[in-house]
């Protein structure tokens, strides 16, 4: 496979901001319910959709959650970061292409929604209890409301003047 | 046309939202005679009835990975100190109601309220 040099220039700095982003979102104190947090740094995931492609976003993605838990994570928190991340990335891939422009938020509180779910399931079976599913309710509504927001400011990015640096066709 | 699909989207989204506070409401809302469960890997450890509301006290749990000391009072269990990694046990905060849980992954540590209301169907 030939990787371009403007791919690989673009899938460095989508990984160095989204890793500033996490790192800056890790410094706020969690949310009481479940350790909930915005997940800004998916939308630098989905911009590497829309600007690259998928394939590179999974790598952005990939890359973001190694060196988080490399920098400063503990093995608990890297394979929370994985299931959730993978699963999101998953629904995200398939949302993306099935929506409109205008829909792109939808795309990000599907995100929002299964890595929630993912992370539920990767604290289910740490914890070795299903107890956990009881803040199934709680996830999805933060799930879904930051998934919103998020998609709300990708969208505006997407609009932006700096989509003329988009490579995907 | 763009954006009536929006509000369909919005409307599915903001539907499934309040289904989920139908829930809480409806399984998390009564409280009586509770009690709590404490989990280390998924075996129960210690189980705390309700105390009465003006005793406070604390105990800690030595799990294999750290230790997590637990206080209970005003109807309510929380984790007040933690050496795990993330605190999140400890920003969880004050749990009273059946079905509840606080979680610690680092140590693998759940506590859980129970009690004869709905929380089984949860669970």
């Amino acid at each position: 496979m030939k990787i371009s040099v403007q791919k690989i220039t673009l899938i460095g700095i989508f990984t160095a901001l989204s890793l500033i982003i996490f790192m800056v979102e890790a410094q706020f104190p969690v949310m009481p319910i479940g350790g909930m947090k915005l997940g800004l740094a998916n939308i630098v995931t989905m911009a590497a959709m829309l600007f690259i492609g998928r394939k590179e976003a999974g790598l952005v993605l990939l890359l973001r959650i190694v060196l988080a838990a490399g920098l400063y994570g503990t093995v608990v928190s890297f394979a929370f970061s994985l299931t959730g991340g993978v699963l999101a990335y998953i629904a995200m891939c398939i949302a993306v292409s099935r929506v409109g422009e205008n829909q792109l938020w939808v795309t990000s509180v599907f995100g929002g929604f299964f890595h929630n779910i993912g992370q539920l399931c990767a604290a289910a079976v740490i914890s070795g209890t299903w107890a956990v599913f009881s803040l199934l309710p709680y996830l999805i509504i933060s799930g879904i409301l930051t998934g919103t927001l998020n998609g709300l400011i990708l969208q505006r990015f997407w609009k932006s003047p700096l989509r003329k640096y988009s490579i995907k066709r | 046309m763009k954006i009536r699909k929006n509000l369909i989207w919005a409307a599915v989204f903001a539907g499934v939202c309040l289904v989920c506070m139908a829930f809480i409401f409806s399984t998390g809302a009564k409280s009586g005679e509770n009690s709590a469960e404490i989990y280390e890997n998924g075996k129960l450890v210690k189980k705390v009835s309700a105390p009465s509301p003006d005793k406070e006290y604390s105990f800690e749990i030595k799990t294999e990975n750290g230790a997590n000391t637990i206080t209970v009072g005003e109807g309510s269990i929380w984790v007040s100190s933690a050496d795990c990694s993330n605190q999140t046990c400890v920003h969880a905060g004050k749990i009273s109601h059946a079905g509840q849980t606080v979680i610690c992954a680092p140590h693998k540590l759940v506590i859980k309220i129970v009690g004869e209301t709905s929380a089984d169907a949860v669970t």
